[in-house]
């Protein structure tokens, strides 16, 4: 539902925008400085992706602007990222606009399941391509 | 006549009337704690349950009637195998379970010390806040507030985080430094370096993000509290355990382990939740991001490698 922030209400707008930008900053400066990426401890026991593997290579490859690269290696993670980029948008307007916020009342259950479905789908790509 | 009693947000009981009596003497009990007994519709308050004018008479007992089902959650609770719960929802006679998420059982929230930090000083207000996480989790997330502003925990976070951090880098840079010669002495300072001006963004940025992921799980389970109670939750833990990173060696070690038990006390108390969900709300994301947990120690463990 859209609605007004309440007096006082945390304003998520304002707080996600600057977590995602102040990342955003923060994946530049790393990759910048040639630090070097998480091992996945999963795979190093296992020899099979986890759930998220392939996400660094993927937030790398967006910031070389391969962006069919990206997706491929993790599309799942790559679709988080596009999510985060669609909401700092709508944060933007609603702040210049000063419009009304979107809160939903809870997260509907068969969003929940399309979520686990298609965290699921990622694994099952992940250990098909070999990421 | 047995009733069945709220304790710790979890159902207790059951108990006879001469043992609620004693329950009620002793102050474990209290008018605001949930009752159910065979007959009623669902759980009440003491005060309306079995008010003190009833207690010095016994009706007699209703006839008996089967207890009611518990009303259907939407939850993947089942879907990620929380315990017990499954085999809980095949019983059609099973005592139902207080549902007592998002109950507000009468606690006066006005924890934790760092709140009062104007009053009684900064550094009294840290070092009460962390004897009391780290010592007394339950307590102490019990009487956290669930909202009021996020600028307190976040302060809280942010200074002792990165003190914690900085000592960590610290002593790997030491380390470093020892078994490091000539001029690779200077690019592990270099890097070390580097990565310690980082630190504070990347605590801040940890708070916020590793709040929102739990946030996330905790939706999924059904939460009723805000997002405000859980950051408050991770923020407070956060901080608390940092200041073990301070011994140098296990210290970053022991930290991990005792912030995932403050997490799990603290996410049960604070969001109304039994132990073995909070556990799976806390495990999922480490489990579902196990290439997080080496991203700090490979930024640090990076230049020990290179000497």
């Amino acid at each position: 539902m859209w609605r007004r922030l309440k007096p006082g209400e945390l304003d998520h707008e304002v707080v996600w925008l600057g977590v995602s930008l102040a990342c955003a900053a923060l994946a530049f400066a790393w990759v910048g400085f040639g630090l070097p990426g998480p091992s996945c401890v999963f795979h190093k026991v296992t020899g099979w992706p986890c759930l998220t593997c392939g996400s660094t290579r993927c937030v790398r490859l967006l910031l070389q602007g391969a962006f069919g690269g990206a997706f491929r290696m993790n599309p799942f993670f790559f679709t988080c990222l596009v999510g985060v980029a669609v909401f700092d948008v709508y944060a933007v307007v609603v702040l210049l606009g000063r419009l009304p916020r979107w809160r939903p009342e809870r997260v509907p259950l068969w969003l929940r399941w399309i979520l686990l479905a298609a965290l699921l789908v990622n694994w099952a790509w992940l250990v098909v391509a070999g990421v | 006549m047995k009733w069945y009693y709220e304790r710790a947000s979890q159902q207790a009981g059951p108990v006879s009337e001469s043992e609620l009596d004693a329950l009620i003497a002793s102050g474990e009990v209290r008018m605001e704690t949930l009752l159910w007994r065979e007959g009623m519709a669902g759980w009440e308050p003491m005060s309306v349950a079995r008010p003190p004018a009833d207690r010095s008479t016994f009706a007699p007992p209703p006839p008996p009637t089967p207890p009611p089902t518990p009303p259907p959650t939407p939850s993947l609770a089942p879907a990620v195998g929380a315990a017990g719960g499954i085999l809980e929802g095949l019983n059609p006679y099973a005592i139902p379970q207080a549902d007592l998420r998002g109950v507000e059982v009468a606690v006066e929230r006005d924890g934790p010390a760092w709140e009062r930090r104007a009053e009684i000083g900064w550094v009294t207000a840290g070092f009460e806040t962390v004897k009391a996480v780290l010592l007394e989790p339950s307590a102490t997330f019990a009487r956290m507030k669930r909202e009021g502003g996020i600028g307190s925990p976040f302060l809280f976070q942010l200074i002792l985080g990165s003190l914690g951090g900085l000592a960590s880098v610290f002593y790997q840079m030491l380390l470093s430094l020892i078994s490091t010669k000539g001029t690779g002495r200077f690019e592990v300072v270099v890097g070390l370096g580097v990565y310690a001006v980082m630190m504070p963004l990347l605590v801040a940025a940890g708070a916020f993000v590793g709040s929102g992921i739990y946030h996330l799980v905790l939706l999924m389970f059904g939460t009723k509290q805000p997002f405000e109670a859980t950051f408050r939750t991770v923020c407070y833990t956060g901080g608390a355990v940092a200041v073990l990173q301070l011994v140098p060696g296990c210290g970053s070690l022991v930290a991990g382990g005792w912030a995932l038990v403050c997490y799990c006390i603290g996410f049960s108390r604070v969001h109304a939740l039994t132990i073995g969900r909070a556990v799976v709300v806390v495990l999922l994301p480490l489990l579902l991001c196990c290439a997080m947990v080496g991203l700090i120690a490979a930024g640090v463990g990076f230049f020990a490698a290179r000497t």
